[in-house]
């Protein structure tokens, strides 16, 4: 075969380095920048902590669970039959399928001004999104259940509005007063945060009025509507 | 035969090492540039085969082939026009092409060696 001469060599070797360059760069400008940690170290040691607590609160549940499967392996069948009501029952609890007391506060929700002045005036009406706001600022200062008008709140209670008027777990409002049971760890605390609530001033631009008292046992009723589950599934066996 | 290899190498080592990057929104265009370069190289190869090849007008293709394509593609983002598409289109068709060629000139060079090398 007949050689090629050196000049086009070189054309060659320049033109298709040249490409090659090109086709490294498209490969390095293609792909995804890495994500540089960008974290100092005081954020760093927030991040540990975090980290930390989430293992422990891991620690105690595996914990739990253990001294369960003993008590499931170790008694006799009786003693197994006993665990399982035991856990059924708990497990009942924390669904806010049964009635529950304890101490906890009691909000009223009522007009703010008095009765001689609401001649002519239409009736109040207490927009879902406030509820909403309610339940989350309850929840933010520490309550562990909530009912209102009588309807416990579980997860996936829906608060909503039909036809102008709002249904809590798919049953209207009745008319003002209503009461809101919240039961908690700290009542003083939780209704010292609610006497400056946020809610509060929300309630009033509407004309209503949140009061709220510290009460020894309050007692929320169950949740008796059949509770929905949509996103979950049965873990197979391994 | 391994020289546009060896020359894919060195660019390819070069281009990793340096570290260089294009910003996004102009990764268009060198993908564009990419393959325009590919094409006047097979078209180069293919002149080379046939006997027909002339460096300057293989220098001033490379060249005015990738300026082409990148201006295409910048007149067509700012016409709103995918005109990108009319260059890939026109390159990957004169690729094949390129290609199909080669193949055919080194078959027929092998096949007229085996003959020779029967008679």
């Amino acid at each position: 075969m007949k050689l090629v001469p050196m000049r086009k060599r070189l054309i060659f070797l320049i033109t298709t380095v040249i490409i090659g360059f090109m086709v490294a760069i498209q490969f390095h400008s293609t792909q995804e920048p890495k994500a540089r940690d960008t974290r100092d170290i005081w954020e760093l040691r927030q991040d540990v902590e975090k980290v930390k607590k989430v293992q422990q609160e891991l620690n105690s549940e595996i914990y739990k669970y253990e001294q369960l499967i003993e008590e499931y392996s170790g008694t006799g069948e009786e003693g197994q039959i006993d665990t399982l009501k035991e856990t059924l029952k708990e497990l009942k609890k924390e669904a806010g399928i049964t009635e529950i007391s304890g101490q906890g506060i009691v909000l009223t929700i009522e007009p703010l001004l008095n009765d001689e002045d609401l001649v002519g005036h239409s009736a109040f009406r207490i927009q879902p999104e406030l509820i909403r706001r309610l339940i989350n600022e309850l929840n933010t200062y520490g309550a562990q259940e909530i009912s209102i008008d009588g309807e416990r709140i579980v997860n996936t209670s829906p608060i909503r509005e039909v036809n102008d008027k709002t249904y809590i777990n798919d049953e209207p409002l009745s008319g003002i007063p209503i009461e809101i049971k919240v039961i908690t760890l700290d009542a003083k605390k939780l209704h010292a945060e609610m006497m400056t609530s946020q809610s509060g001033e929300e309630f009033a631009r509407e004309g209503l009025r949140l009061s709220s008292r510290i009460e020894s046992i309050v007692t929320l009723p169950p949740y008796e509507h059949q509770i929905r589950v949509k996103y979950m599934e049965q873990k197979e066996e391994t | 035969m391994w020289l546009p290899v060896l020359g894919l190498m060195i660019g390819l080592l070069l281009g990793l090492m340096s570290d260089l990057r294009v910003p996004e929104e102009y990764s268009n265009y060198l993908s564009i540039a990419v393959l325009a370069a590919l094409d006047t190289l097979f078209g180069g190869i293919r002149a080379q085969l046939q006997k027909t090849f002339d460096d300057k007008v293989f220098i001033s293709g490379f060249f005015f082939n990738i300026l082409l394509a990148a201006g295409l593609a910048f007149l067509g983002v700012h016409l709103g026009v995918d005109l990108y598409l009319a260059a890939i289109f026109a390159f990957g068709v004169r690729l094949f092409n390129n290609i199909a060629v080669i193949r055919r000139v080194l078959l027929t060079k092998r096949t007229n060696t085996q003959q020779t090398e029967k008679n």
